[in-house]
């Protein structure tokens, strides 16, 4: 009767709370969302089904020296392995192509950043402190790996959350950034064209990831871990002679990491850390964060043109695509723009500051680092 | 500093600071670039100008 008894407490079920059912079904919805509708599959899948192993009793997946605990701990939390090796991939993925041909464009990346400073003061006045308000600033930047580098380091505890919020909102940037567009750009404004970039030369796109990195590192050496494997990633991409390296730089490796990073996020999501109040405050600074975002980069972009001369403007919905959301910003910049004059292609200007904008968030978790960070 | 206490003081700073950093960052960035790319363009020309002398 005693070996009964002890088998049936071993046993998951009995050791089912309401929160780990709770747990559960947030972890459907985000992989019905990933399947059925599309939202960032490659990582809400794994945090999805990740989330669903945390929260089964006694499994003990993230438990001291256990299999999912032991990649978070050395690959996330320890050592902070993954973000730059996301970062890599996402460089050797990258055309810097349009910000070499239009480097004014950078400037509308770094005001985009307006998101992530309005939420550090909003996540300051609803009780976090400023390690946390910066963990929750830098969604607004719409990049997913800098969240998770800069909150790994300032506020684990808060890594799921945030985590998790930065992949939904990067998810839903085609729904939350039109309506501000429109709200801040007039029909006239919409409907400027912008005339086509030149191809930058060979000499240009090798140079540009060395040139690059050694200015910003210099400047932010707190973001080198992400800026260096950013444009040697590039390098790769560029210099045409390890085709081999870029290759597994943005598929192999890349996807290797994300399904890791993804399960270890899902795994930092027990029911007794997530269901808390604070994590619905982090959902909705984290729109608040896109929003603010979106506005500052338009509002620069007006700003700019009210400077350049008559067919030199800029059409103010390249600012929106400053959050790095990479390529879906610039891809909404392009269908709003196209809702107001069909014949007007806007989508290689848009990548400018698109690009700009995961520099400019790297930057931003850089100085937050070097200003917050033990 | 400290995560438990903090003042309005520090907030501002790290707001004014990372701010205006970003910006000013990324304005060097774009300096640099413009730079860089006029140096290369007057490289290739140069090494363009070159090859037509020597055939």
């Amino acid at each position: 009767m005693d070996l009964f008894t002890t088998a049936v407490r071993g046993m998951g079920f009995v050791n089912l709370s309401l929160g780990h059912v709770i747990m559960w079904f947030i972890a459907i919805t985000l992989i019905y969302l990933a399947i059925a509708k599309g939202y960032e599959p490659l990582l809400l899948i794994p945090i999805g089904f990740g989330i669903i192993l945390t929260n089964l009793p006694l499994a003990n997946l993230m438990a001291e020296n256990h299999f999912l605990w032991v990649f978070y701990h050395y690959a996330i939390e320890k050592w902070d392995l993954i973000p730059p090796i996301i970062f890599m991939g996402i460089g050797a993925m990258t055309d810097f192509g349009p910000v070499i041909a239009a480097p004014k464009t950078l400037l509308l990346g770094a005001a985009a950043q307006l998101g992530v400073y309005i939420t550090f003061f909003g996540a300051l006045l609803l009780g976090f402190n400023l390690q946390e308000a910066a963990s929750i600033g830098i969604i607004g930047g719409a990049d997913g790996p800098t969240t998770i580098f800069l909150t790994s380091k300032l506020a684990p505890h808060l890594l799921g959350a945030n985590a998790v919020a930065a992949y939904s909102y990067m998810a839903l940037v085609p729904i939350i950034q039109p309506p501000i567009m429109k709200l801040m750009t007039s029909e006239a404004e919409r409907k400027i064209r912008m005339k086509p970039l030149r191809t930058p030369s060979k000499l240009e796109k090798v140079g540009f990831p060395i040139m690059a990195c050694m200015l910003i590192i210099l400047m932010v050496p707190d973001a080198a871990p992400l800026m260096g494997m950013f444009m040697v990633g590039n390098l790769f991409r560029e210099c045409g002679v390890v085709e081999r390296l870029s290759d597994t730089a943005q598929n192999a490796l890349i996807n290797i990491v994300t399904i890791f990073l993804g399960l270890c996020i899902g795994a930092t999501m027990p029911a007794e850390v997530f269901l808390v109040k604070k994590t619905l405050f982090v959902f909705a600074l984290g729109c608040v964060a896109f929003a603010f975002s979106t506005a500052g980069g338009l509002a620069l972009a007006k700003l700019m043109n009210l400077f350049l001369p008559e067919g030199k403007k800029i059409n103010p919905l390249i600012g929106s695509a400053g959050v790095s959301a990479v390529p879906m910003a610039a891809r909404v910049s392009q269908n709003v723009a196209r809702e107001a004059d069909k014949k007007n292609y806007i989508l290689m200007q848009a990548m400018g500051p698109n690009v700009a904008g995961v520099i400019g968030t790297a930057v931003a978790a850089g100085f937050f680092l070097a200003m917050l960070g033990k | 500093m400290e995560s438990s206490t903090w003042t309005w003081g520090q907030a501002l700073t790290v707001f004014a600071v990372g701010f205006s950093g970003v910006f000013i960052c990324l304005l060097i960035l774009q300096i640099g670039v413009n730079l860089y790319s006029f140096c290369s363009r007057l490289i290739v020309s140069h090494l363009e100008k070159k090859k037509i002398k020597n055939s």
